[in-house]
Formats: structure tokens, C-alpha cells, sequence
């Protein structure tokens, strides 16, 4: 039977690596690469020949660090890169978009035709702006991003579909999101298929690459001592040493200790090192603290006490460190009772596999499992406009459940004013100018009034899109003006983004021709060792005949006769040989 | 430069306007302001079931639990949300009950704030029998009540924004 088409796909898009599933045969099923692999690190890398993304990329980083990149949640700088000869400058939300695109063809790829529709996952601190330039990357991809939402959330989904059958009444679960490069602790309360979100903190510079450099710089400094060289400018260097740094902190996650080894670092000198489980735990004792802290703030954001948590869920790769672990456990086990983690999760798929279940539930597929599911989607950060004094004037919070709309009436500060500007703010401080500015319009033509008689409302309207629109109207006369926030917020504008899709459609071409050139030297390359062992074999033919005569110059006619026949016959395979190369090698 | 200002006047011989439970709900909403003045504001229930959040959830008053109450918002969240929506044209309808739906259940599902809202129907529907004696004693008793709880969210106000100095989002 004809499998039926997938409709929308889910996809965890992280720092470091990426995720992507489906829903298909009644259930959801998470996508493997074509290197068998799960997850795919979100690496891009570029060369003389081509644009390498994925395992591929991965593999030649050492060999081309300053090519090598990842896309930067944190602090969104451009990068430049060499290119076939060329420098190239890319914005953060190309990178993204081109692990987009190795996503999307790894489920292509598994699934036999193209998809479009995606939800995609983002922190779950990702501010309004943020969501709309990842709906841009989606874009830039090819794709038509159904819905960004939090990865905390998607997670709880994911726990939450497995349990479900399990659980009567309100489930409070904390997500533990520690991924490669950001760091997530969310509240979300499951009802009876209705997850919302509580409360939800986050570190934007903390997560597994922040433990890798911490051995990385310990090492630095015990090269530096042992041998009296600094490795810490040679790049090469550095990404060899960060990676093997990487690969020991996993096996420390199993193992007690490990080595680590590295031939001819830097000029001549190897690296030779013993790492202990309790090195690494005592290199990132700072850090594992400020982790618990924020979880500790995440409890007191949502007004709940450790008691009132159910479940502790475990997202991200980081979240497998054994220390880790035991400081979360430590932290719930209240009265001698020992608190347990969720570990029937695989923290690498959780994100990807929520992800999928909003992308069935908005795009109808799905069955009754997915029917009865509703995201309660939330305010990232509070949203408001400017007062008096440039106070923060809130009018939607944190964590308010989405849509919403709210309302509030002011009244104009001067004597006779004659028109009004709102100033639209995003933040949680209490002073405008300390939060981030999203937009204004401004309001004209009032009537002459004294000040605090006239009345203006204004109006908040969030869709469940996330999309702000803001009204301001005089109430008297009938003034109305608004503005919609996110649909031009991206940092990107309109050009700009379709700049980047031809771009990327430019590089997907170039990848096809790179492709087709390897994929025909490869032809070639094993057509010719095969010619050569073919010709080696009737070498050895004429050579045997050659001694043959040399033995037996008084032989008679018949033998002669014999001998030359059966010589003809190589002599004849090779000939007939001889012209099909020479078409081959014209069809290349 | 035009700039906003927020104020209201508390007009003593209307104590009501000065209870509208909504008022308390924007002051719930953003303790982190530090504001000395409050806004009037609307709640954004549409005509018809705007004096009675009950009706939002299809509840009786009296007789609803809390239970009842989460199962209530539950149920018809299944139905209104836009997510759940397939009619594209009632997409635009469905919202706007969802909006309604969730304020209802922000105020009901908050004991101290559904105490507040059931006073506030209490008051409006025994308004005629009420003497001025009774009244006043009601209104001074609320009057000091909100005075405690002022004092309460100040020292919450000054913890939580001490608690949010370090920026928590970069841009």
C-alpha cells in the first residue's frame, strides 16, 4: 500500500546539534542521517571545492577550523569564511538556515518526497525577535514554519504523550534543558493533554561547551607549564585539542577516567593526559552550581515549591554528566526520600519528537492520541510601553498564556497635548530604556483637554502566533492607529531575506554540481584499478608464452599453432577492451 | 517629547469603581511596576457574559469546585483554541473565545481572586437591601485589606526586582 505523505515535520534546531521527526505510522518516529546518526551536528564548513554540512562537516573540522561554523545563538556576529577562494560574510541566520536545510533533506531523504511545513524549536528564553528571525531561517531553508515553539515545552510534550495513559489530574514537571550551548530550566503543568508553561529561566552562555573549555583551558595551562610552549593562539591547535577534550568528557560520563592523546600539538611537542571524572567535576564546580541556582529560580518564578514537582525531565546531551544528575537528585530528595529522574527520555530526541506532535496537531494529521493534545503556548518575556519617567509599563507578563489580548486606559501628561506616541518594549526591567525597543506609532490630533481628562486606551492583541499587534485609540473622538510588531521585527528585512534565499538556493545548486564531480572521479577512479589489474593479468599471459619459447625452440608446428591461439585469446580480450574506455571516457 | 502618564482619581462616593475586580487583576499582572498611581482598566469579555465569568466556563456560581473549574477551562480549550481550529473562517472567532476563556479562568482558577470576584458579584446583587451603615463597614474593611495587601507587594516588589538586576536576556 501507498505509504500516505507526511504533512509537517518537527525539527530541534541546536547549537550543536539538530534533530528532526515525523509522524508517521501512527506514531512518532525520529529521523536518522545518512550517517545513521540521530542527531546531526550543526556545522557548516566550507573549502575550495564545496560546502560541507553535517557529519561531513564535523569530520574536517580540525583540518579547516577557520572555515568550520556553527551557528551563534548567543551573541550573533557575522562570520567570514573562505569560500572557493572567496571571503564570504555570513549572517547567523544563513548558518542556521543551512542546518535547516541538511535537516530538511535528511527527512527528505528518508521519507521519498519533499516536505515544506515544519515547527521548529528554539530556547525557551528566545525573545519575540529571536522566534521571528528563526521563522526567517526557516524561510531562507525553504521551509513555511508552521510554529517556533519552546524547546521546554516540546520536551514536556514528549514526556507527557509517553505517560499519558499512566497519570490522572495535574502533573507539574521540570525540564532540565542542558544542551551544547544553552541552558533551559522550564515549569510546565500537563492536565489531561493540555501542557502550560509556568515559569521558564535560562542561561544563554552556559551549556556543554562551556564544560569543554574548561578542560581545554586546564590543558592549555599544563602544556604550557610541562613544556614551556602557549598553544592558545595556533586555531589548529585548539579545535584538535577542544574535540579531544569532547570526546572525554563523554566517556567520563561512563567511565571513572581516560586519556588523552594527541600526536605533535603544536611544533613537534605531543599531548599526553590523564583526566579523572573528578578533574572534570571539579574544573566545572562553578558551573554546575549555577545550574542549580537557576533551577532554584525557576521554582521561585513559578511560585511553587520542589515538593509540588512531579516529574524531572532531562533534555540535552549535557544532561548525562553524572554529576550533574546527582546535584538535581540531591536537590528534589526532601524528608530521606530519594528523588528519582525521568530517564525513559532520550534527551537527544525529546525536542525533535514535540516538535513533530505540534506539527501533527496543526497541520491535522495525527490520530486520537494527538486529537486530545493542546500547547498552551506563552509569553516569552513581558511586553509593555513606555510611562511616565520611561517606566516599563507591562501590560501582557512573562508566561501569560497565548492568545491574549489586554487592554489599559492612560491619560496624556501636558496641558492641551495634541498628539501621543506609544513606545512598544520588550524586558523585565523596570526602566524602557534598559529593555528592548520593538516599535512605535504615534497618535495626533487630540483636542485641546487638560492633562489626565483625556482617555486613550491601548490595546495589546497577541495571536497564537506570537505576533503582537498594538492599538492606541482616543476614546472621544474616535482616533484609532496600530501597529503590528512581529510581522517586521526580524533583524532581517525583507531584501535581505531574499537575498539569502538565492543564496541558499545558489549553494544547493554548487553542492548538486560537487556532488556529480565526485561522484563521477569516483567512476573513473575505479574503472581505471580495475583496467590495471586487467592489463596486469595479460602482461603475465606474455610474459608465460616468452619463457615458453625460450624452452622450446624445437617444437613442432602443431604446438606452435596451439600456443598462439591460446595467447590470441588474451591478446583479443585486451583489444576489445581497448574501445570501451574510449567512449567512457568520452561520456564524461 | 509626548509621553504616556498613568492615573486615576478614587472618587469616594462610588466605592465600587474603585473594587472593579479588573483593578486588581492589572495589579496582580505587573507587580514589578513601581507605579503609586493605578489605571482604570476593561476587561475584554465580550457583550453579553462580560458581568459573569461563570458563564464563560458554563458554571454555576455557586456549586463550582476548583475541579470543576479545570475541567471546565480544559474542555473548552480543546474546542476554541485557534490550534484546534481547522475552519479557517472561525479561526478569527475561536480566538477571541479563547481570550475570554482564559481570562475567565485566570481570575477563577486563583482562590484569593475568585473570593474577590464572588464578593464583587455578592455586592452588586444584594446592592439594594445594603444600608449605609453596612456599606460603610464593608468599604472600610476593604479599604484596609488592600492597604495590608499594598504592603505585602511592596516588600515582593522589592525582592523580585532585586532578583531581576542582572539582565536575563541578551539581544
Amino acid at each position: 500500500m501507498a505509504t500516505k505523505k507526511v504533512k509537517a515535520i518537527g525539527i530541534d534546531l541546536g547549537t550543536s546539534y539538530s534533530c528532526v521527526a515525523v509522524w508517521q505510522h501512527n506514531r512518532i518516529e525520529v529521523i536518522s542521517n545518512d550517517q545513521g546518526n540521530c542527531t546531526t551536528p550543526s556545522y557548516v564548513a566550507f573549502n575550495d571545492n564545496q560546502r560541507l554540512l553535517g557529519d561531513s562537516s564535523m569530520s574536517q573540522r580540525s583540518m579547516n577550523p577557520q572555515n568550520t561554523v556553527v551557528p551563534d545563538n548567543r551573541d550573533k556576529p557575522m562570520v567570514t569564511v573562505t569560500y572557493k577562494g572567496e571571503e564570504k560574510l555570513l549572517a547567523p541566520e544563513e548558518i542556521s538556515s543551512m542546518v535547516l536545510f541538511k535537516m530538511k533533506e535528511v527527512v527528505e531523504a528518508h521519507l521519498g518526497h519533499f516536505v515544506k511545513d515544519a515547527v521548529i524549536t528554539v530556547p525557551a528564553y528566545f525573545s519575540n525577535a529571536q522566534r521571528q528571525a528563526t521563522k526567517d531561517v526557516g524561510k531562507i531553508a525553504g521551509l513555511n514554519v508552521l510554529r517556533i515553539i519552546s524547546e521546554p515545552t516540546a520536551a514536556a510534550i514528549a514526556y507527557g504523550l509517553d505517560r499519558k495513559g499512566l497519570r490522572v489530574g495535574e502533573q507539574n514537571v521540570l525540564v532540565f534543558d542542558l544542551g551544547g550551548g544553552t541552558f533551559d530550566v522550564s515549569l510546565v503543568t500537563i492536565y489531561e493533554g493540555m501542557f502550560k508553561v509556568k515559569a521558564s529561566v535560562g542561561d544563554t552562555h552556559l551549556g556543554g561547551v562551556d564544560f569543554d573549555n574548561k578542560l581545554v583551558n586546564h590543558l592549555v595551562n599544563v602544556f604550557r607549564e610541562k613544556h614551556k610552549k602557549d598553544i592558545s593562539g595556533n586555531a589548529e591547535a585548539l579545535v584538535r585539542l577542544r574535540s579531544a577534550c569532547e570526546k572525554a568528557k563523554r566517556i567520563l560520563s561512563s567511565t571513572a577516567q581516560t586519556t588523552i592523546e594527541l600526536d605533535c600539538l603544536y611544533e613537534g611537542v605531543d599531548l599526553y593526559a590523564t583526566v579523572t571524572r573528578a578533574l572534570f567535576e571539579e574544573l566545572n564546580k562553578d558551573l554546575f552550581m549555577k545550574c542549580m541556582e537557576t533551577v532554584e529560580k525557576c521554582l521561585l518564578e513559578a511560585r511553587s515549591d520542589k515538593i509540588q514537582v512531579h516529574e524531572i525531565v532531562l533534555v540535552g546531551g549535557s544532561t548525562r554528566i553524572p554529576k550533574v544528575q546527582q546535584l538535581l537528585k540531591d536537590m528534589f530528595s526532601l524528608n530521606g526520600t530519594t528523588k528519582e529522574l525521568c530517564k525513559g527520555i532520550n534527551p537527544d530526541e525529546a525536542v525533535a519528537y514535540g516538535a513533530a506532535v505540534q506539527a501533527a496537531i496543526l497541520s491535522g494529521e495525527g490520530d486520537k492520541k494527538v486529537e486530545e493534545l493542546l500547547l498552551l503556548d506563552v509569553m516569552p518575556i513581558s511586553i509593555g510601553f513606555e510611562g511616565a519617567g520611561g517606566v516599563m509599563s507591562v501590560l501582557i507578563p512573562k508566561n501569560t498564556a497565548i492568545p491574549t489580548k489586554k487592554e489599559r486606559v492612560c491619560s496624556i501628561f501636558y496641558d492641551n497635548q495634541k498628539s501621543l506616541t506609544v513606545k512598544v518594549f520588550e524586558g523585565e526591567q523596570v526602566k524602557t530604556k534598559d529593555n528592548f525597543f520593538l516599535g512605535k506609532f504615534i497618535l495626533y490630533r487630540f483636542d485641546p483637554l487638560p492633562k489626565g481628562v483625556s482617555q486613550i486606551s491601548v490595546i495589546f492583541d497577541v495571536d497564537a502566533d506570537g505576533i503582537v499587534e498594538v492599538t492606541a485609540e482616543d476614546q472621544a473622538k474616535g482616533l484609532k492607529k496600530k501597529i503590528t510588531i512581529n510581522s517586521k521585527h526580524g533583524r532581517l528585512s525583507p531584501e535581505e531575506i531574499r537575498r539569502m534565499v538565492r543564496d541558499s538556493k545558489r549553494y544547493k545548486a554548487e553542492d548538486e554540481v560537487a556532488k556529480k564531480k565526485v561522484k563521477a572521479k569516483n567512476t573513473l577512479e575505479n574503472y581505471a584499478y580495475e583496467m590495471r589489474e586487467r592489463a596486469k593479468k595479460i602482461e603475465e599471459a606474455v610474459e608465460e608464452t616468452i619463457e615458453w619459447l625460450e624452452c622450446n625452440q624445437l617444437a613442432e608446428i602443431e604446438e606452435f599453432d596451439c600456443k598462439k591461439q591460446e595467447l590470441g585469446r588474451g591478446k583479443g580480450h585486451f583489444i576489445t577492451k581497448i574501445h570501451l574506455p574510449r567512449q567512457r571516457i568520452k561520456f564524461f | 517629547m509626548d509621553a504616556l502618564t498613568l492615573s486615576s482619581s478614587v472618587n469616594i462616593s462610588k466605592p465600587f469603581h474603585f473594587l472593579t475586580l479588573s483593578k486588581k487583576q492589572q495589579r496582580e499582572r505587573h507587580p514589578r511596576t513601581q507605579f503609586g498611581v493605578s489605571c482604570r482598566g476593561r476587561k475584554e469579555l465580550g457583550g453579553g457574559v462580560e458581568d459573569n465569568l461563570y458563564k464563560v466556563l458554563s458554571l454555576s456560581p455557586k456549586s463550582a469546585t476548583t475541579d470543576d473549574i479545570k475541567k471546565a477551562y480544559r474542555s473548552m480549550a480543546l474546542r476554541y483554541h485557534p490550534d484546534v481550529c481547522q475552519d479557517c473562517s472561525k479561526k478569527e472567532e475561536s480566538t477571541r473565545m479563547f481570550v475570554q476563556l482564559n481570562a475567565a479562568y485566570q481570575t477563577l482558577s486563583n482562590p484569593r481572586l475568585r473570593a474577590e470576584y464572588d464578593c464583587e458579584l455578592g455586592l452588586r446583587s444584594e446592592k439594594i437591601g445594603v444600608g449605609d451603615e453596612t456599606w460603610r463597614y464593608i468599604w472600610q474593611n476593604q479599604l484596609a485589606e488592600l492597604k495590608r495587601r499594598s504592603h505585602i507587594r511592596m516588600a515582593q516588589n522589592q525582592g523580585s526586582w532585586g532578583s531581576r538586576i542582572r539582565p536575563q536576556n541578551i539581544n
